[in-house]
C-alpha cells in the first residue's frame, strides 16, 4: 500500500467505475451480492463502508442471502473478512491495470453500459470489455450449441456467423469450443462489416479454453469480449450458466445450432424464453446426438433455422419493423438456391468434381452422411469390398469431398475447410 | 566325514549348478547352512532334521556345516532340502558314496519325509550336468522333457534311500505320473501326440462365434499374420474381449523349440504345464491392479518371470489398457523393441525373454458409451487425459489400431456361421511361410531396407503414401509401419504379387483409430 496521504488524494481522482471495478474484484464475489451490493449506491461509498470496522452492508448481505449463524461470532468473522479484503485492494491500483490492459468497465445506467441490459431483471452491476462492444445498439443474435459439435454444425454455425455479419447483424456468443468458436471465426472474416462480440465465463484476460487463445486475441481486435467478473477470474463451472443468461439478454434472436439433450445451450434457451427473446433451432440428422436438444426444440414448438435468410426473419420481426437487414443476405440465399441440385446437397461447387467420380468412389459416396459412419457401414452401403471401399474413400478425401472423423468417416462439402 | 552332492538352483528362467557340501565333525552339535540361502533355504534344517528322524534314518548328534557352492550365488527356496539330506547321509556313512555318485537331486522335504515338488523341475533339470537325476514324482514330466539325464524319483526319503542302496528297485515313472509320461513323449522331439490331457477352454473358442465385426476379424487375421501389435477400442460389449480371446485360435502352432521355450518359462513360474499334445501359443490376461514385478518379472528373493515372459510365442492381452498406470505399461517398450526383458537387482542381473504379440483393448474415451461416432459426451479435456494416459511411443507400437462398434441386431441374429479360426489359420500359416523366407519370423520384423526389397509398391500405392506423408497424417516411422501391414495384406492376397493401393489403404484404415484417439472426437 502506499502513503495514506497520497492514495487518498489519487482516490479522489478516480472516477466511480474504478471503485465498482475494485469492489467487483474483492475475493468471494459474485454476480448476484454485486448487484445487491451496488444496487443504486455510489460505488465509492461502498469501498469505503467494506473497509469500515462495522460494515453495514456486509450485515445486509448476509440477511439478504440468509447466512445461516447470522447475529453471531461467525458474522464477526465474514464481515472481518469481507473488511480485509477491501483493505488489500488499492483503486488506484486496480484503475492503472485496467487502463494499462486495455481494459474499459462499465457501470450501469452510464453510457457505454449495453442499452439492452440495463433493464434487465439480472442485469449485471457492472461490465469489463476488451475490444469494442458498442455495434451491441444494433441488431443481435446469439448462435449457441454445443462444445463437442460434428462438422455439420461447426460448418452450419460458420456459415450464419459469416451470412449474419455480412448483413450487419452482430454474432454474440460464448467463446467455447465447438459451435461458439465457429459462429465467432465465421463472422471474424475480414470483409465482414460487423464485429462480433463474445461474452465469457471469467475474466476477459482469462483465455478459456487455451485451444481458443488465438480466436480470442482475433476478437480483442477485431469484435469485443464481455465479462461481468473483474479480470483474473478463473472460469468456474458456475460462472457459465450465469454467462449464458447474459448472451441471450444481449441477443434479439437466439439460434441453437447443436445441442445434445440437457446441453449447456439449453441454459440460454431458457434464459431467451424468461426474457420473451425468439429461439430458433437449426435441424440436424435424427440419428446425430449432437442435433437431439435442437430437433427436440423443433419439435417442441421452437422456430426453424435454416440460413441466415430465416434468422434475418426473426431479428426483423423482433425488431418490431426498427430494422430490415441493409443487404438482404444475398450468399445465403445463393445457398438455399444451390441446395439439392448438387447430389450431396452441398454448394454447386461439387458437381463439377463428382461428375469425374469413378462409379466406385460415386457408390461410397453417396453411402456418407454428414455425420460420421463407421468405415464398416459405407463397406454394407457401397456394396463394396473392404479394399476397394478405403481405397475410392481415400481418393474422395483427396478431393476434399470425405473425411476421417473420429474413427469414422463422413462427407465433406467440396470447398470448405 | 565330507560328502558333496549336485543339485541346482532357479535364477529367472535359468537353472543354475549348486553343489551341496556337507561337512560332519566333532564338538558341539549343530546344524549351519552358508552360501547365501534364503530364509526358505535357512529352514532345510528343520525340514531335513524332521524328516531323517520320521523315516527312520538317524540324526548326527556333532557338528554339521553344510556349504552351497558357489557360495556367491544366492540360494532360493526348498529345492536344496533334498541334496542337503542325502549329502548328511553319506557324510555321516548311512549311505554308500558310491550310490549316489553321478546322480543330482533336487526336491523339497515334508517333515514326514515326502519329497514335494518344487517350482521350475525343467530349467533345474536342465542345467545339471550330472549323467542322473533325482527329481520329486509330480516334476517327473518336466524333467523328462529335458531328454538329456536319466530321470529318477521317489515318493519319500525311505523309498529314496533304498532305492539308492539298492534294497528295492526305482519306482516306475509312468505309474506314478501317467500324463506327465505322456507329456514328455508328445514334447519336443515327440510330434503332436494324442491330446491325453483333455481340452482346455482355449480349444473351444473359435472365430466363427464372432457375428459381424469385419474389420475387428480381419485385424486379428492380420495381426496373426504378419506379428503386428493390435489396438482394439470400441465401446463395452463390442465384442473386443470375444475378438483378442481368439487370436491363438488363428495364431500358427508352436514349433519344437517355442514349445520348450514355453515350457520352460512356465516351469520357472511354477505354473502347470499346459496338456499333452497342446501346441497352441499361450495366452495370458494379466489384470490391470498388476504389480511391475508381476507384468515384467522380478521379485526381492525369487527372479519369477512375469506375465509379458508367460506371454512368449504367444499372446499378451491387456484389456482396459486406459486402465493400466501408465508406468507399467512403459516398461513393456523394451520388450517390444528387443524381446527380452532384462531385469537389474543389487544382487543379480536377469534376463526374461519376452517376445509376445501385444493385443490391448479399451474404451474409446472414458464414458466409454459413445452413442455414436463423434458424439459422446466427455469434454475435450477429459478425452485429452485419456489419450494422455498412454505414452506416445507405446501407442507407437502398435501396426492396427482398429475402432470396433457394437454389432447390429442383424448381425446377431443372423444364423450363418462366419469363417471358422481353421480357414484363417490356414492362410495365416501361408503369410508366415512368406515371413520366414524373407528371413523374419514375422512381417512385423522386416527392417526398412527388406522393405523396400520385398513390398515393391506400385505407382497407385506410392501415390496414395505421398499424399498422407504430404498431409501430415502419416510420419516417417508410422510409413513403414503401413507399408509392412500392406505387405501382411498382400500377402493375405493370394492373386496379388505387389503391394497396391487397395492395400495401402486398407492398412490406412486398419490404423485410423489412432488419429480418432489422439484427436478428440471432432475434426480428425
Amino acid at each position: 500500500m502506499s502513503a495514506p496521504g497520497g492514495a487518498a488524494r489519487q482516490a479522489d481522482d478516480l472516477p466511480d467505475v474504478a471503485f465498482a471495478a475494485t469492489v467487483a474484484g474483492l475475493v468471494s464475489m459474485t454476480p448476484q451480492r454485486l448487484q445487491r451490493l451496488l444496487r443504486g449506491r455510489a460505488a465509492a461509498e461502498v469501498f469505503l463502508d467494506l473497509s469500515a470496522p462495522r460494515s453495514r452492508l456486509v450485515s445486509r448481505l448476509m440477511r439478504a442471502e440468509q447466512t445461516p449463524g447470522h447475529g453471531g461470532v461467525r458474522t464477526a468473522q465474514i464481515v472481518d473478512a469481507w473488511r480485509r479484503a477491501a483493505l488489500a485492494a488499492d483503486p488506484c491500483l486496480v484503475w492503472e491495470r485496467l487502463a494499462a490492459s486495455g481494459t474499459t468497465v462499465h457501470r450501469r445506467g452510464t453510457p457505454g453500459y449495453p442499452a439492452r441490459l440495463v433493464d434487465d431483471r439480472a442485469a449485471p452491476e457492472v461490465v469489463f470489455v476488451r475490444g469494442a462492444i458498442d455495434q451491441l445498439d444494433g441488431p443481435c443474435v446469439a448462435v449457441v450449441g454445443t462444445r463437442s459439435a460434428t462438422y455439420y454444425g461447426s460448418n452450419v454455425a460458420a456459415e450464419l456467423g459469416a451470412d449474419l455479419s455480412d448483413a450487419g447483424v452482430v454474432v454474440v456468443s460464448g467463446l467455447a469450443a465447438g459451435i461458439d468458436a465457429a459462429a465467432h471465426e465465421g463472422a471474424l472474416a475480414p470483409e465482414n462489416p460487423t464485429p462480433p462480440v463474445a461474452v465469457v465465463g471469467g475474466g476477459v484476460d482469462v483465455v478459456y479454453p487455451a485451444s481458443s487463445s488465438r480466436l480470442w486475441s482475433r476478437l480483442e481486435t477485431g469484435g469485443g469480449i464481455l465479462s461481468e467478473a473483474a479480470p483474473g477470474t478463473p472460469p468456474e463451472a458456475w460462472r457459465f450458466p450465469l454467462r449464458n443468461r447474459l448472451v441471450a439478454a444481449l441477443a434479439h434472436v437466439v439460434v441453437v445450432v447443436e445441442s445434445h439433450k440437457g446441453g449447456g445451450a439449453l441454459h440460454t434457451v431458457t434464459a431467451a424464453d424468461e426474457r420473451g427473446v425468439t429461439v430458433l433451432a437449426v435441424p440436424g440428422s435424427v440419428r446425430s446426438p449432437a442435433s437431439e436438444g435442437t430437433n427436440a426444440l423443433i419439435a417442441d414448438g421452437c422456430g426453424v433455422a435454416r440460413d441466415a435468410a430465416d434468422v434475418l426473419a426473426a431479428v426483423e420481426l423482433a425488431c418490431a419493423g426498427g430494422w430490415s437487414s441493409a443487404r438482404s443476405s444475398a450468399r445465403s440465399s445463393a445457398r438455399r438456391a444451390s441446395a439439392g441440385t448438387a447430389p450431396g446437397g452441398g454448394p454447386r461447387l461439387e458437381t463439377s468434381v463428382t461428375a469425374r467420380l469413378s462409379p466406385a468412389e460415386h457408390s461410397a459416396l453417396e453411402a456418407l452422411e454428414d455425420v460420421a459412419i463407421p468405415f464398416e457401414l459405407v463397406c454394407e452401403r457401397s456394396g463394396l469390398d473392404l479394399a476397394a471401399t478405403a481405397v475410392a474413400l481415400e481418393r474422395l478425401a483427396t478431393l476434399g469431398l470425405a473425411a476421417r472423423s473420429g474413427s469414422g468417416w463422413e462427407r465433406r462439402s467440396a470447398g470448405r475447410r | 566325514m565330507i560328502a558333496s552332492i549336485p543339485s541346482a538352483t532357479l535364477l529367472g528362467v535359468r537353472g543354475r549348478p549348486v553343489l551341496v557340501e556337507v561337512h560332519v565333525s566333532n564338538g558341539l552339535p549343530g546344524f549351519t547352512v552358508v552360501g547365501l540361502p534364503d530364509a526358505a533355504c535357512r529352514e532345510a534344517r528343520d525340514r531335513v532334521r524332521a524328516a531323517l528322524l520320521s523315516s527312520g534314518l538317524p540324526w548326527p548328534l556333532r557338528r554339521v556345516t553344510v556349504n552351497l557352492a558357489p557360495s556367491g550365488i544366492r540360494k532360493t527356496g526348498a529345492g536344496l532340502d533334498l541334496p542337503i539330506a542325502i549329502g548328511l547321509l553319506v557324510a555321516i556313512g548311512e549311505l554308500e558314496s558310491t550310490a549316489v555318485a553321478g546322480c543330482a537331486f533336487v526336491g523339497e522335504l515334508g517333515l514326514d519325509g515326502t519329497i514335494r515338488s518344487v517350482p521350475g523341475a525343467l530349467p533345474l533339470t536342465d542345467a545339471l550336468t550330472a549323467p542322473a537325476v533325482v527329481v520329486p514324482p509330480a516334476c517327473i514330466s518336466e524333467a523328462l522333457l529335458v531328454g538329456r539325464p536319466i530321470v529318477r524319483t521317489a515318493r519319500s526319503l525311505r523309498e529314496l534311500v533304498d532305492a539308492l542302496s539298492g534294497r528295492i528297485a526305482w519306482p516306475d515313472l509312468r505309474a506314478l505320473s501317467p500324463a506327465g509320461a505322456a507329456l514328455a513323449r508328445a514334447g519336443p522331439g515327440g510330434g503332436p501326440g494324442n491330446a491325453a490331457g483333455g481340452r482346455g477352454r482355449g480349444d473351444t473358442l473359435d472365430l466363427a462365434d464372432v457375428r459381424g465385426q469385419r474389420m475387428g476379424r480381419l485385424a486379428v487375421e492380420v495381426a496373426a499374420a504378419g506379428g503386428h501389435h493390435l489396438l482394439l477400442s470400441g465401446p463395452p460389449g463390442s465384442g473386443k474381449t470375444m475378438l483378442a480371446e481368439r487370436l491363438p485360435s488363428v495364431l500358427p502352432p508352436l514349433d519344437e523349440a517355442q514349445l520348450l521355450e514355453t515350457y520352460r518359462i512356465h516351469s520357472a513360474a511354477a505354473l502347470s504345464l499346459p496338456p499333452a499334445g497342446e501346441r497352441r501359443p499361450p495366452f495370458r490376461a494379466p489384470h490391470h491392479g498388476i504389480s511391475a514385478p508381476a507384468l515384467i518379472g522380478g521379485g526381492s528373493s525369487w527372479m519369477r518371470p512375469g506375465e509379458a515372459s508367460l506371454a512368449t510365442n504367444g499372446v499378451l492381452f491387456l484389456d482396459e489398457l486406459g486402465e493400466f498406470p501408465a508406468p507399467l505399461l512403459d516398461l513393456l517398450r523394451q520388450p517390444l523393441e528387443e524381446g527380452v526383458i532384462r531385469v537389474a537387482r543389487a544382487r543379480a542381473t536377469v534376463s526374461f525373454p519376452a517376445r509376445f504379440l501385444l493385443v490391448a483393448a479399451m474404451n474409446p474415451c472414458p464414458c466409454g458409451e459413445r452413442r455414436g461416432i463423434g458424439s459422446c459426451v466427455c469434454s475435450a479435456a477429459q478425452l485429452a487425459r485419456y489419450a494422455r494416459r498412454l505414452s506416445g511411443p507405446l501407442l507407437d507400437r502398435f501396426d492396427l489400431h482398429v475402432a470396433v462398434g457394437r454389432p447390429s441386431v442383424c448381425e446377431i441374429l443372423d444364423s450363418a456361421p462366419a469363417e471358422s479360426s481353421a480357414a484363417v489359420a490356414a492362410r495365416v500359416a501361408k503369410v508366415r511361410a512368406l515371413a520366414r523366407r524373407r528371413g523374419v519370423i514375422a512381417n512385423a520384423a522386416l527392417s526398412s531396407a527388406d522393405l523396400e526389397v520385398h513390398a515393391p509398391l506400385t505407382k497407385g500405392a506410392r501415390a496414395l503414401l505421398e499424399r498422407q506423408l504430404c498431409a501430415g497424417a502419416l510420419s516417417a516411422r508410422g510409413l513403414y509401419r503401413i507399408r509392412r501391414v500392406a505387405l501382411t495384406l498382400a500377402d493375405l492376397d493370394p492373386s496379388k504379387m505387389t503391394v497396391d493401393e487397395g492395400h495401402v489403404a486398407m492398412a490406412l484404415e486398419l490404423r485410423a483409430g489412432r488419429a480418432a484417439l489422439l484427436g478428440g472426437p471432432g475434426e480428425s
